[in-house]
């Protein structure tokens, strides 16, 4: 099978997607707008953050690590979490959490569906069972981004299509190639290059945006914030950053132009954002090494 | 049949032991107090999930991440719950959070304080915790069936978190010397919030009582808290700050000291340590997402 | 907002009983929201939402083990803390072992020890019990 460090990087990257996104999303529990919703929004933030354990759990057990789950969700630098940009940004309003639930769990839902026909085997084995409790997470983003965006209320259209602009240009960033990747998708643990994966979802969002006539926010995204290196490790050039491909319209529909560049979440480079929120998610354990909770 | 008949006909089933349902015919009096009631213990479990919540996102372990969050997410469960009885007996949820975060009506005592570290959150899970089940297993004979019904279903959920907030102490006290010491100061901090928690002594006319909206008295609620967790406290060589709190044999009560009522009133009407920032917090939140309520209020009625 | 009931099953061979109602703004809400309020600790195999004031009862779109989570939810239910009360005899112990252990009046232990398993036990049938 493919090089241990590259399997690693690929269950740690997809890991700390769902951590960190579950870390926000769990940040609503008691908050959400209102309180039916506030039940269903922090059992996706469980969902998430168990998935992240499943996979942790995986990387030990096969021999790629021998940090345990809590070693490796609270125990590792910053620059040694491999997690999108996406999944750190802090939760804004309502309209920005929710775009970022539907772009995020739309392409979860994608990369899981190709990874479960991995030839690894646990792995395939996993994606398929968080593919099954994914299904509820799409759901529910559709739900919503339908009532917002073609709802009664121009605010909350508004709103939405706010967030949207927001989180796509980060969205794209799920998509960043792995270091590695090319020998993953060769000995098909990884079925599909994120290029691939990243066509597929961008035409499929194109055509639900297009519908929604809120399209333009492919075109009109928000620049990404600053990016700041993070920890102490070896820092790429300064001022380099990921900046992902360009979308454009052809041939009636939404493609992606170009490839990425320079480093982003899944080469452990995140924005300033990234080290206050794990400032405070790791520093209880931190503080007291080898302390049981 | 005059008002004065039908409730004294109503008083009479009241005290035969029968329920009433949300249906029924009631007094406006007994309405008013049971609404007053549950609304408040709907706004406790909100306001209750402020506490504890601020510990997710630090929770010292993914395991305790995702119990805290499944704990939160139940306590704001038992405020849905109790908010739509609270509403079937005649106000709308919107007032009634709109009330809550004005600062127009109450919640209990206990979530007026910060959580200051994990100590906090175990206490919270087990002392507070347990304190609300002395409570609220005593309300599972209320004579409101809905309460009643709601009570079935947090009851069992009250019992886990139970066993949640027993283990987190059990980590603490058998730790390391600082995470036993974090769980005592917890304990110190809190021992009065949970004393004042059950009420100054019940009135002679308690309205509550009266309708059998509860049927217990705060005193017995607290002597039961007691002989449940203090001998469990000092077994495991946590002390209480009550030089006074033994069991009197000869009573066959506990004695305790009085902890002076003065900052419990202050509190509960608003003037507690975080009152005014939680209830800003709140707000907040509330008024900016108004667009939310708006828009799904303004969804169209489909045909059924 | 609409007043939605919630009905479950709690095994397959049960009718939908009356669990508890939410608000919600339409069918399809309705249905993504109960699955969570109301069977998120596995309370049963199946569920449904009626409009009140209607009839016709709407059942949930999710196979039975969708219900309460398919990857590790333990910690939602009481199986996941079956041990706490021999653990905290256990501490207990421990600690009187190192003198710790604060020994004042106390009232006389009349059923099962405080905080043994079938205290536990009883305290929680008590509590379910309606």
């Amino acid at each position: 099978m493919a090089d241990p460090d590259a399997r690693l990087t690929l269950l740690l990257s997809l890991a700390d997607d769902e951590l960190v996104i579950g870390h926000r999303h769990s940040q609503w529990t008691g908050w959400a707008p209102y309180l039916e919703e506030d039940l269903a929004f922090s059992s996706i933030a469980q969902d998430e953050l168990a998935h992240a354990r499943l996979l942790y759990r995986l990387a030990r057990e096969a021999g790629l690590t021998d940090r345990d789950e809590d070693a490796l969700a609270l125990g590792r630098e910053p620059h040694e979490y491999r997690n999108a940009v996406l999944c750190e940004r802090p939760n804004g309003d309502w309209g920005y959490t929710i775009a970022r639930q539907y772009l995020y769990d739309t392409a979860d839902a994608l990369r899981l569906q190709a990874l479960s026909s991995s030839s690894w085997r646990e792995l395939a084995e996993a994606a398929r069972l968080m593919l099954l409790e994914e299904r509820y997470h799409v759901d529910h983003a559709r739900a919503w981004f339908d009532r917002l965006a073609n709802g009664p209320s121009l605010t909350a259209r508004g709103r939405l299509a706010q967030g949207l602009s927001a989180a796509v240009g980060d969205a794209l960033g799920l998509f960043e190639p792995l270091p590695g990747e090319e020998e993953l998708v060769a000995q098909g643990v990884l079925p599909r290059p994120n290029e691939d994966l990243l066509a597929q979802w961008l035409e499929e969002l194109g055509r639900t945006l297009e519908a929604a006539s809120l399209d333009y926010v492919l075109e009109r995204h928000a620049e990404a914030g600053e990016m700041v290196p993070t920890g102490s490790g070896e820092i790429p050039e300064a001022g380099e950053a990921l900046s992902p491909p360009g979308v454009v319209y052809r041939d009636g529909r939404w493609v992606h132009e170009g490839g990425f560049t320079g480093p982003g979440g899944r080469r452990g480079r995140h924005s300033e954002e990234f080290v206050a929120l794990w400032e405070e998610m790791t520093g209880l354990y931190r503080a007291h090494p080898g302390a049981r909770w | 049949m005059t008002y004065q008949d039908r409730v004294a006909e109503f008083k009479a089933r009241i005290d035969a032991g029968e329920k009433v349902e949300a249906g029924d015919w009631m007094p406006d009096e007994y309405r008013q107090a049971a609404l007053k009631f549950i609304e408040m213990h709907a706004n406790s479990e909100i306001m209750g999930a402020i506490p504890e919540g601020t510990w997710i996102p630090r929770a010292p372990s993914l395991k305790r991440k995702l119990s805290l969050t499944a704990k939160v997410q139940d306590e704001v469960g038992h405020g849905q719950i109790l908010y739509r009885v609270a509403e079937d007996l005649g106000k709308s949820r919107e007032q009634m959070f709109d009330d809550l975060v004005n600062g127009r009506t109450k919640f209990h005592n206990v979530f007026h304080y910060p959580a200051e570290t994990w100590g906090d959150v175990a206490v919270i899970g087990w002392l507070i915790d347990g304190a609300a089940l002395v409570n609220q297993k005593a309300l599972l004979d209320s004579s409101y069936l809905p309460y009643v019904r709601a009570m079935r279903r947090i009851c069992p959920e009250e019992s886990l978190h139970l066993r949640h907030g027993e283990e987190l102490v059990l980590e603490l006290v058998s730790g390391t010397k600082e995470q036993r010491r974090m769980f005592q100061d917890a304990v110190n901090r809190w021992w009065r919030p949970i004393m004042h928690f059950f009420g100054p002594p019940s009135k002679q006319r308690d309205i509550l009582l009266y309708w059998r909206i509860k049927t217990r008295t705060n005193e017995s609620l607290r002597q039961e808290f007691f002989s449940t967790y203090v001998p469990k406290l000092w077994d495991l060589g946590i002390s209480v700050p009550d030089p006074k709190l033994a069991w009197n044999e000869e009573r066959g009560e506990w004695d305790w000291s009085d902890p002076g009522w003065d900052d419990f009133w202050q509190t509960i009407r608003g003037n507690g340590p975080l009152t005014t920032v939680r209830l800003a917090q709140r707000k907040t939140v509330w008024d900016t997402h108004a667009w939310v309520r708006e828009a799904f209020a303004g969804i169209p009625r489909a045909a059924a | 907002m609409e007043v939605w009931d919630v009905f479950g099953k709690r095994t397959d061979r049960d009718e939908f009983t009356w669990v508890g109602s939410i608000l919600a703004p339409d069918l399809e809400m309705a249905l993504v929201l109960a699955k969570e309020t109301h069977f998120r600790h596995k309370e049963g195999v199946a569920y449904a939402v009626r409009r009140r004031g209607d009839h016709e009862l709407h059942v949930g779109p999710y196979d039975h083990d969708l219900l309460g989570g398919l990857t590790d939810r333990s910690y939602r239910r009481q199986e996941a803390y079956a041990g706490v009360g021999a653990r905290l005899r256990e501490v207990s112990r421990a600690l009187a072992e190192q003198g710790l252990v604060i020994d004042r009046p106390r009232p006389p232990v009349r059923r099962a020890a405080p905080g043994s398993e079938r205290a536990a036990h009883r305290e929680q049938e008590e509590a379910g019990r309606g």
